[in-house]
């Protein structure tokens, strides 16, 4: 699906760059350290250039989103569609704050400056808050809004008949949910002691994924028999993010079985960006449609020679 | 490393096909010179986007030759004239009735190619269709596309969409029929 459309691509442009060079660095951290087994730029790639990252696409949702809810009033259904993918976007980037800058034990974090003596305590505590704002919170915000787009879709009769594929789609996304409450359900029973406040707040965050699914395939059909458009760029922009999101929420927990050793699911750590990157996208996408839209219609009025 | 990843990008966004909205954006020369030839260089490859921009390339030049056709001096008088010869012949010529449906084809390209660009060219045929493309009407037009596009774009971008789409449409209502 091309991305590249319109007079005005360059927010696109910039999130997609940022993420792809971001991520080809990443390539050759990770082959350093398989080859060497040394920690330090991985360290350095994660803590560092990987938080400025998520920070930098946390606040181009937040941009975009919050210009995508300006163009609709109250009054119309996508209105209410945007205005929880704002708040979603707002939980996201204090969440991507709290988690990814404040926690970590970093040169760029500023609580080392800012608190004397020990701050681990307080980093626990910013991440447990970050991780149900970035999480749970920001999901049902992010499926509130989602829902709000279904119905848009509905009422101008623009959903499709289901296809197989979607049933496929439906099929992982259930036996998604059976791997996270057969995960969780394993982990009480095995480790009782060992689930720390962290991980349990989670697991919210994964049943509520499985939800988000359901809905994305329905998006991913309504957006496909849409056609190649902004708005279906839009859409599928989002329901790429929580494929990704559930993927890698998937191999996790698979890995956290120990089906597989974690050194084979360590790519996972690299598609969180392109997730986020595909969040950051999708809102973008819609501030460019609107904008494409005035800048045609300018040039029009141009060649009219009538005041704009 | 640089030059590797701009060949990378290059490549991609080589194989993509350009949108029908960037081949009128092409044919109306709204194309920057980098873009245009980029879109000439995968012109050059893809017999798909040929064989779709000599379409519109040819439903502009009909249009060109009609509209030169109307802007010719006009009397209104004579044309009354015959126009009531005409009627009261109770025939209209044959070469004006084969004309129609090439202008209607030429209005519906354009209209088509402008919507695809924001709500996707499958949405855009399901809309004109559903106002009955083979004589297109504006006012139903209007009622078909306003509230989607509206909807998804919001009431502003979505008044410029419609305004820009019936601009178009009045440059081609200069066609006779």
């Amino acid at each position: 699906m091309p991305l590249f459309t319109g007079p005005s691509s360059s927010a696109t442009r910039i999130i997609l760059t940022v993420t792809l060079v971001h991520l080809v660095i990443g390539v050759f951290v990770h082959g350093h350290w398989l080859a060497t087994g040394d920690q330090h730029a991985l360290r350095m790639y994660f803590d560092y250039e990987g938080a400025i990252v998520f920070l930098f696409l946390s606040v181009a949702q937040l941009l975009f989103a919050s210009l995508a809810y300006k163009e609709f009033s109250a009054a119309q259904p996508l209105g209410s569609a945007w205005f929880y993918i704002v708040a979603a976007s707002l939980c996201a980037l204090i969440g991507t704050i709290l988690t990814k800058l404040l926690t970590v034990d970093s040169a760029i974090n500023p609580i080392n400056y800012v608190v004397s003596g020990s701050t681990q305590s307080l980093r626990s505590l910013l991440g447990s808050i970050g991780t149900v704002l970035g999480g749970p919170v920001y999901l049902i915000l992010l499926g509130t809004g989602l829902y709000f787009a279904i119905r848009v879709y509905r009422q101008l009769g623009l959903t499709a008949k289901p296809k197989p594929v979607d049933f496929l789609l439906v099929g992982g996304a259930l036996l998604y949910t059976l791997v996270v409450i057969i995960g969780v359900v394993r982990t009480i029973k095995s480790h009782p002691e060992g689930v720390t406040a962290e991980h349990a707040l989670t697991w919210p965050g994964d049943y509520l994924l499985s939800l988000l699914l359901l809905e994305a395939i329905v998006l991913r059909r309504a957006a496909v028999e849409m056609g190649n458009g902004f708005v279906s760029k839009v859409w599928s922009a989002f329901v790429f993010g929580i494929f990704l999101t559930s993927f890698c929420s998937l191999i996790n927990w698979v890995t956290a079985y120990g089906f597989i050793p974690w050194t084979y699911t360590s790519f996972v750590w690299y598609l969180w960006y392109p997730a986020s990157a595909a969040f950051a996208l999708a809102p973008a996408i819609q501030w460019e449609a609107t904008r494409t839209a005035r800048l045609r219609l300018s040039k029009r009025i141009e060649e009219l020679e009538l005041p704009a | 490393m640089r030059s590797a990843l701009r060949s990378m990008m290059r490549w991609i966004q080589d194989i993509r096909h350009p949108s029908p909205g960037k081949l009128m954006e092409s044919l109306d020369g709204e194309l920057s010179a980098s873009e245009e030839i980029k879109l000439r260089t995968h012109i050059t490859r893809c017999e798909r986007c040929r064989l779709r921009l000599e379409q519109l390339q040819s439903g502009l030049e009909y249009f060109a030759t009609t509209v030169e056709t109307v802007n010719q001096e006009f009397s209104v008088e004579q044309g009354l004239t015959e126009l009531t010869l005409r009627l009261q012949q109770g025939s209209v010529s044959q070469q004006q009735f084969d004309n129609e449906p090439k202008a209607t084809r030429a209005l519906y390209d354009r209209l088509l190619a402008e919507l695809s660009i924001y709500i996707g060219r499958r949405t855009a045929i399901r809309l004109l269709d559903r106002c009955d493309h083979d004589r297109l009407q504006r006012e139903g037009f209007s009622r078909a596309v306003e509230p989607v596009v509206t909807a998804f774009l919001g009431k502003q971008a979505g008044t410029a969409v419609l305004a820009n789409v019936l601009r178009i449409w009045d440059r081609t209502q200069q066609v006779p029929s």
